[in-house]
């Protein structure tokens, strides 16, 4: 399949900052490579200047999810593209890096300095980080005990917000919220998503996107099968 | 400070999670010890952990709770890759522990691991062991190790609340020195106090030695202190509340002197000459 003029294998990729690759490889050796669990890989975001994040404790459980505030923790424009972009550029999917700007000016400075990297096949742009307080901020201010909430609480109302924001637009979608399995990123798909990407679920099965490119396939093979009567 | 290279020593982890059978559930005063069917794991070290659900009933509890998967350090491991089982032992304090707690044998578990870095044991040096509550775990992982090698003698001390927790030491056959909050076993007070008499002994016998430590944070900033006050190397396997134990979330940071580490991926053993204090947010619950 096609997403912006990116060849991509399947539909599932992860949401930014819910997937350390390399930090993957050192704990899952080469098979995280070989059995690589995206289809494209979205990076944490990164800012101009490095970011030592927010101060513990950053997680708290809910019944359906959970809420966190990490304060965009990142080692800052430069030593990202000395350390992390040779490594990432030699996983085996496409890199799409997240970056944010505390300003127009610093975004624009953070493209111009990334924008010929051949090893970036796509840029994702973070307007919407709820942990920090920028200019652009939207939410919560952590010092107050708030933080993003994830995982399958929120999946009806995000299925809504994609389903209304395919409506209105005609750029390709990267549709997210709770997405547990393969029924879940088909259903983002049916309301026009032309991406599912997997977050919070990647953190209670580190194969999620496996598995749920699988499902989907399942799916897909279901319906093409001759029906019963 | 050590003559050792804290950090790296790991063994990587089948990648994904597996289902895990447990095998049998004994009880040691208030603690659990589930052993576990591990057919696709390698066989961990001393010191690293898993993260653990229920294949089935996980998120009954209260408030729709547990939802993502617990870290537990194993106590013991036995067989061979292929076969292996696990020990983990645990206390119901909260909704995961809780259910983890009602398992039978039989059941299944979801678990993914062995993750972190385990103990670097430095064999040149007497180790002394110091296990405080169910930080108990990891300690009888290393002593096991340690027991696997020629020649190489070392001192395990137990800080339990009471008698009751004292008796999981027991059950392990962990040779220790046993220290109770209420008195009801060994020396009445903090595992600390028995921990300076040992090392005071060491210093005075001229036995080089270096201290091994899991237990609540207070429990660990206080033999941190100890050690750093007789320049003693210490190793310290710490907790933190983690969502995926891989490096994923960036939730288990603990503060270093080289700023936030990440427990699961950096850790959970830390050299106590990078931490200005254990006592970290999010730990201990």
């Amino acid at each position: 399949m096609e997403f912006c003029g990116i060849e991509l294998a399947h539909p599932i990729v992860n949401g930014s900052g819910t997937y350390d690759a390399l930090a993957a490889r050192r704990v899952f050796g080469a098979a995280f490579e070989s059995e690589f669990p995206f289809a494209a890989y979205v990076s944490k975001t990164i800012t101009l200047a490095q970011r030592a994040g927010n101060p513990p404790p950053r997680l708290w459980e809910l019944g359906q999810g959970m809420i966190n505030s990490i304060g965009l923790p990142n080692k800052g424009l430069e030593r990202f593209v000395s350390e992390d972009l040779p490594a990432y550029a030699t996983l085996p999917a496409p890199l799409f890096v997240s970056v944010m700007g505390f300003s127009p000016e610093e975004l624009e400075a953070i493209l111009d300095t990334l924008a010929d990297r051949d090893e970036i096949a796509a840029f994702e742009l973070n307007f919407s980080c709820p942990n920090v307080k920028t200019g652009n901020i939207v939410g919560s201010v952590p010092a107050e005990g708030s933080g993003g909430i994830s995982g399958p609480a929120i999946r009806p109302v995000a299925l809504a917000h994609v389903a209304r924001s395919a409506e209105r637009v005609d750029i390709p979608l990267i549709g997210m919220g709770g997405v547990e399995c393969g029924r879940h990123a088909a259903d983002l798909l049916a309301v026009g998503a032309a991406l599912v990407a997997v977050g919070t679920e990647n953190f209670r099965d580190p194969a999620a996107g496996n598995r749920i490119v699988g499902e989907l396939r399942a799916l897909g093979d279901q319906a093409k099968a001759p029906q019963a009567v | 400070m050590s003559s050792v290279s804290v950090g790296e020593q790991r063994v990587q982890a089948p990648f994904g999670r597996r289902a895990a059978t447990v095998r049998s559930v004994e009880h040691h005063g208030p603690y659990t010890a589930l052993q576990v069917e591990d057919d696709g794991g390698p066989r961990p070290l001393a010191g690293q952990f898993y993260m653990l659900q229920t294949a089935a009933g996980w998120g009954g509890g209260e408030d729709g709770r547990p939802y993502l998967p617990r870290a537990l350090s194993f106590a013991r491991v036995g067989g061979e890759p292929g076969d292996l089982r696990l020990d983990f032992l645990l206390e119901a304090v909260g909704p995961g522990t809780s259910r983890l707690a009602e398992c039978v044998a039989g059941e299944d578990l979801m678990i993914a691991g062995p993750f972190g870095n385990g103990f670097t044991l430095d064999a040149t040096r007497w180790p002394v062991l110091v296990a405080g509550g169910i930080g108990l775990a990891p300690i009888v992982a290393l002593d096991d190790e340690i027991r696997e090698l020629d020649g190489v003698r070392s001192s395990a001390l137990v800080g339990m609340r009471d008698a009751a927790r004292l008796l999981a030491a027991d059950a392990y056959e962990l040779v220790h020195t046993a220290a109770t909050e209420d008195g009801s076993a060994g020396h009445h007070g903090f595992v600390t106090d028995p921990l300076a008499s040992e090392l005071d002994a060491g210093a005075q016998s001229g036995r080089e030695q270096s201290v091994y430590a899991c237990g609540p944070p207070a429990m660990l900033e206080a033999v941190r202190a100890l050690c750093a006050e007789r320049s003693v190397p210490v190793q310290l396997a710490m907790e933190s509340g983690m969502a995926c134990g891989f490096g994923a979330c960036y939730g288990c940071v603990v503060p270093t002197v080289d700023g936030y580490l990440r427990l699961c991926v950096d850790g959970p053993v830390l050299d106590g000459s990078r931490l200005e204090t254990a006592l970290v947010a999010g730990a201990g619950h």
